[in-house]
């Protein structure tokens, strides 16, 4: 590291640690470590501040099999073991724009599966989205036009924990609103929810996750003047239901929200279904959209990029020369557990403590620089992190901006794009 | 390098030559006068029997930006059913109705196409946008930017703003988004239907703004004419596909003041409600419109029948026309307070005799309308159709047969319905080059595309003569992409990157102090990381911009 490069207060920073993707902040630099000094959450503090390993030149050198090697001899061994793979896997995926693009094309090059890792929350609302569609909104609407918020399950502040600040407690709105009158709804939360404390107006529902699926089928139900035939659901009495479809009806823009990390049971897609067909119904006379939250390690970016070079998001082969999508045969998990991949490409460029998960398959890693694997892999790459040591793009969780990311310090890391190109080169 | 292109037979109207055999000469991404006799040429290519023109340009077509990828994600049988399998293309891709953007590359390559503009680029999500197309090989591209809907604009428009910053506005949205022109999609109706309005009629005020779209309409042209912008408005009028449309159409045509109006998509608003099915063609009302003011231009939006997918900006008709999708599921989305997308899957059914009358509906126009250079070949991809069935649709505007014979094998009752049998015109090649190539580059402001004179940029495309012209059109002989050869006997023969065009029309940066405000007390994202860079345009989205420039009135 250039530890000579003059210390900057950067503003307008976008941060790549969750969903929301705020631009708001301000940085600071100091002999390359961050901090963050505006506007910082929990997890953007972690992200940004994560601390300058005590030996730097070391934390930066590639290393096979665990032993510190050149640049040069990573890059020719990791094309040697992708050549060789017969079956290869691209996992982790966590990069910015330009490198899921090249992750793209190397994959398709060498006929790898793709798969990131967070597909198994990303593919929820995917699923749901592919039998049946939804009804969305964006942030932007979201702060100034939300009247009542009904959030199913716990996690909106725990995974992005600024959304309450700046999209539902925000003082000011456009269309003359008094934010401060706006009604919560949270279905599932626990006792220890935050999200109470700043508004007035909650109404909660408790349940376990599982139920949420049931809860939500029974409001569309009744939405649609259905009769229930049970006294209560989930543990509600049907009559608070009613109210509460009355209160969506009336709503001039509700917003259903949830973040399908959370649904981590089978079948949660159906769950994810239930709350937008609920919102479907509401909007065949008045107005409800939902509000999928979440993301991490670039999950949207990936996405998006994948789905407009292939068609499909994640979980998909291009072994066979055109692209295949599958939900579970194309489960990484499964192939590295089943052994049926031969070889692992881990990229994993934000977060250094999403190592690679243990299999006995051989692996490539792209990871944070001082990212500690358990296990030594055959090769092991430090990279850059976009939006830290690089400039680049990542897609915020609503996928509808693109946020621009800048060079905050200067490294002699590489990107993950610039290590993929070289390897490819090494083909 | 210089390339000799022998004797091939040229149409190039922007330069008058219709069918005559001549030289062209390349020299690296140029075409040139010929040579002095002792220069060596590098390549000579022998193109007698064969029919050059430039390379094709499509002004509207959708490829880039978050609703197609919407599409791609919501059918993903789309891409099951047809994969892509064809080895000359270095890379894999699939799904007909909305192809992956490298897919869409190497196709419109394949037909002859070496440009083609985006035009619903929502201003937040124009990095996107810019983004796809920079991954959509072998074109150049470019893209309108969606105004007319957005908060910021209704707020001006409530409060009567002055011109001038309505002008300052645009030219700011063009500059931040790296847009070339601007489109308006059913003015002020996408924002309505957020205040659960489901009808917005062109003279009926808006919700909570209280101003009609017509203002909206003829705010925005003024906008860009007395900016000099080359492409006027870009309008998708109100009433998107209700039956009766063609009265708002003929109104919006008007809205414009005799300003320069391009309506787009104008099969789907060129309904009537006579007959039985109470759904009739109004072509010959609307063609009669176009022919009778020069101000006006148009896109056709033409149907193919089969299963394609409707995306939309226009979420207030998208919403109601959800109960005709198929497969039977959608999407909408409300967008930041500047716009919104529907996503719709619709099967086109040549036995249907509403989608039958569409479909006539559109050759009616195209055949009615007597200005090769105010009518443009579109199937408002993918809503009408895929833009692979050009060739398709080339052969009926130039085979008076081959349209009867389609004419017979559809709905009964549409031959009775409507005048398509009368219709004898047979667009000519020069015609054909006008509305593919000429037209469109002029329409843009593009200098130095869609024609063959030395100083064009050597985009050209040659095909081999024949009767047959679906055939001949999606099958090109070569294609050159700025002098390089792209496409060889239908074949993706190398791959080159392409560049966006943009336009820069000046303004008061003092605008900037009101919407840097705006931004902070109402957006998600700072003003600052709302702009898009030439250096991002050339980096990390992938795409450098070429200026195209803007002549202001009263300046020549």
């Amino acid at each position: 590291m250039d530890t000579n490069t003059a210390d900057i207060s950067q503003h307008n920073t976008a941060c790549t640690f969750c969903g929301l993707c705020c631009d708001d902040l301000t940085v600071q630099v100091e002999n390359g470590q961050l901090r963050v000094a505006d506007n910082g959450c929990e997890l953007c503090q972690t992200g940004f501040g994560e601390p300058l390993p005590p030996d730097l030149a070391l934390s930066r050198q590639p290393q096979i099999n665990g032993h510190s090697c050149s640049l040069d001899e990573a890059l020719a061994r990791a094309a040697d073991l992708l050549r060789e793979s017969q079956y290869p896997l691209f996992g982790g995926l966590a990069t910015d724009v330009q490198g899921a693009r090249a992750t793209l094309q190397l994959a398709d090059r060498i006929g790898a599966i793709v798969d990131h890792m967070n597909s198994a929350a990303m593919i929820r609302n995917t699923l749901a989205v592919q039998d049946s569609g939804w009804m969305t909104t964006t942030l932007t609407e979201v702060r100034n036009r939300v009247d009542l918020l009904v959030v199913f399950g716990n996690g909106i502040e725990t995974r992005t924990p600024r959304f309450y600040e700046r999209f539902f407690n925000n003082a000011e709105s456009m269309f003359g609103q008094d934010t401060r009158q706006r009604e919560l709804v949270l279905i599932g939360a626990r006792d220890d929810n935050a999200a109470a404390q700043n508004t007035s107006r909650v109404t909660r529902f408790p349940c376990a996750p599982e139920q949420l699926g049931a809860i939500a089928m029974a409001l569309r139900a009744l939405v649609n003047d259905k009769p229930l035939h049970a006294d209560n659901i989930a543990g509600i009495p049907q009559g608070q239901l009613l109210e509460l479809v009355k209160r969506l009806r009336d709503a001039r823009y509700s917003v259903v929200t949830w973040n399908s990390a959370e649904f981590d049971f089978p079948y949660a897609e159906l769950t994810v279904q239930a709350c937008c067909e609920l919102v479907k119904d509401l909007n065949i006379d008045s107005r409800c959209s939902a509000l999928p939250l979440g993301g991490s390690n670039g999950d949207h970016t990936f996405a998006q990029v994948a789905t407009w070079q292939t068609g499909y998001a994640t979980r998909f082969s291009l072994a066979t020369g055109e692209p295949h999508f599958d939900p579970v045969l194309f489960d990484g998990e499964r192939l590295l557990s089943e052994q049926e991949a031969d070889l692992l490409l881990w990229i994993s460029a934000f977060d250094t403590r999403c190592r690679p998960p243990r299999s006995a398959v051989p692996s490539i890693v792209l990871g944070r620089a001082g990212m500690q694997c358990e296990t030594a892999p055959e090769v092991f790459i430090p990279v850059a992190t976009p939006g830290i040591d690089h400039s680049g793009h990542i897609y915020r969780c609503d996928t509808v901006a693109v946020l621009p990311l800048q060079q905050l310090r200067n490294t002699d890391l590489l990107s993950v794009t610039a290590i993929l190109q070289a390897i490819t080169g090494h083909l | 390098m210089l390339i000799k292109l022998t004797a091939g037979t040229v149409y190039d109207p922007a330069n008058g030559v219709d069918g005559e055999v001549r030289d062209i000469y390349i020299r690296d991404n140029r075409i040139v006068g010929a040579p002095s006799a002792d220069e060596k040429i590098d390549t000579e290519y022998d193109l007698r029997g064969k029919i050059v023109m430039a390379g094709a340009i499509d002004l509207h077509t959708h490829i880039g930006g978050g609703k197609v990828n919407i599409a791609r994600t919501l059918l993903p049988e789309s891409c099951r059913d047809e994969p892509s399998e064809n080895d000359a293309r270095p890379r894999s891709g699939c799904s007909r109705a909305t192809p992956s953007t490298l897919l869409a590359g190497y196709r419109y390559a394949e037909m002859g196409y070496t440009t083609a503009f985006e035009p619903a680029v929502l201003p937040v999500n124009a990095r996107q946008a810019h983004m796809e197309m920079a991954d959509t090989p072998i074109l150049d591209t470019g893209g309108y930017a969606m105004l007319g809907n957005d908060d910021f604009l209704l707020r001006l428009l409530a409060d009567d703003a002055d011109q001038q910053l309505v002008n300052d506005y645009v030219a700011w949205t063009l500059h931040a988004t790296q847009c070339i022109g601007i489109k308006v999609v059913n003015p002020g109706g996408i924002n309505a239907f957020k205040f659960n309005q489901r009808h917005l009629d062109l003279d009926e005020t808006a919700p909570y703004y209280n101003i009609t779209p017509r203002t909206i309409v003829s705010r925005l042209a003024r906008a860009l004419y007395e900016l000099g912008v080359p492409h006027p408005l870009h309008v998708h009028a109100s009433n998107l596909g209700v039956p009766g449309n063609f009265k708002t159409t003929l109104d919006t045509m008007k809205a414009a003041d005799g300003l320069p109006l391009h309506l787009t998509h104008i099969q789907f608003h060129s309904y009537g409600t006579e007959g039985d099915h109470r759904f009739s063609s109004a072509a010959a009302e609307i063609a009669e419109a176009i022919n009778a003011n020069r101000n006006i231009s148009a896109d056709v939006g033409q149907i193919m029948f089969g299963q394609t997918v409707t995306i939309s900006a226009d979420t207030m008709h998208q919403h109601a026309n959800h109960r005709h999708a198929h497969p039977n599921k959608w999407v909408c989305t409300d967008i930041e307070c500047e716009g919104g997308c529907g996503v719709v899957p619709f099967r086109y059914r040549d036995k249907n005799f509403v989608n039958a009358m569409q479909w006539a509906i559109g050759l009616e126009i195209f055949l009615m309308v007597n200005d090769p250079w105010r009518v443009f070949l579109t199937t408002d991809h993918p809503n009408g159709a895929p833009f692979t069935s050009y060739p398709h649709l080339m052969r009926l505007l130039m085979d008076r047969s081959f349209r009867e014979e389609m004419l017979l094998q559809i709905h009964p009752e549409v031959a009775a319905h409507s005048r398509l049998a009368g219709l004898t015109r047979e667009y000519s090649l020069y015609e054909m080059a006008i509305m593919t190539r000429a037209g469109p580059a002029r329409i843009l402001g593009l200098q130095d595309r869609g024609h063959l004179a030395a100083g064009g940029v050597a985009d050209i495309a040659v095909y081999n003569i024949d009767k047959n012209y679906e055939r001949m059109f999606e099958r090109p002989a070569y294609v050159f992409k700025g002098g390089e050869m792209v496409v060889h006997d239908g074949n993706i023969w190398n791959v080159v990157r392409g560049s966006t065009h943009v336009v820069r029309p000046g303004f008061d940066p003092g605008i900037e102090k009101s919407l840097s405000d705006y931004f902070h007390r109402y957006h998600s994202i700072s003003m600052q990381n709302f702009r898009i860079s030439d250096d991002e345009m050339a980096n990390d989205i992938g795409s450098p911009v070429i200026v195209t420039s803007c002549v202001a009135p009263g300046i020549s």
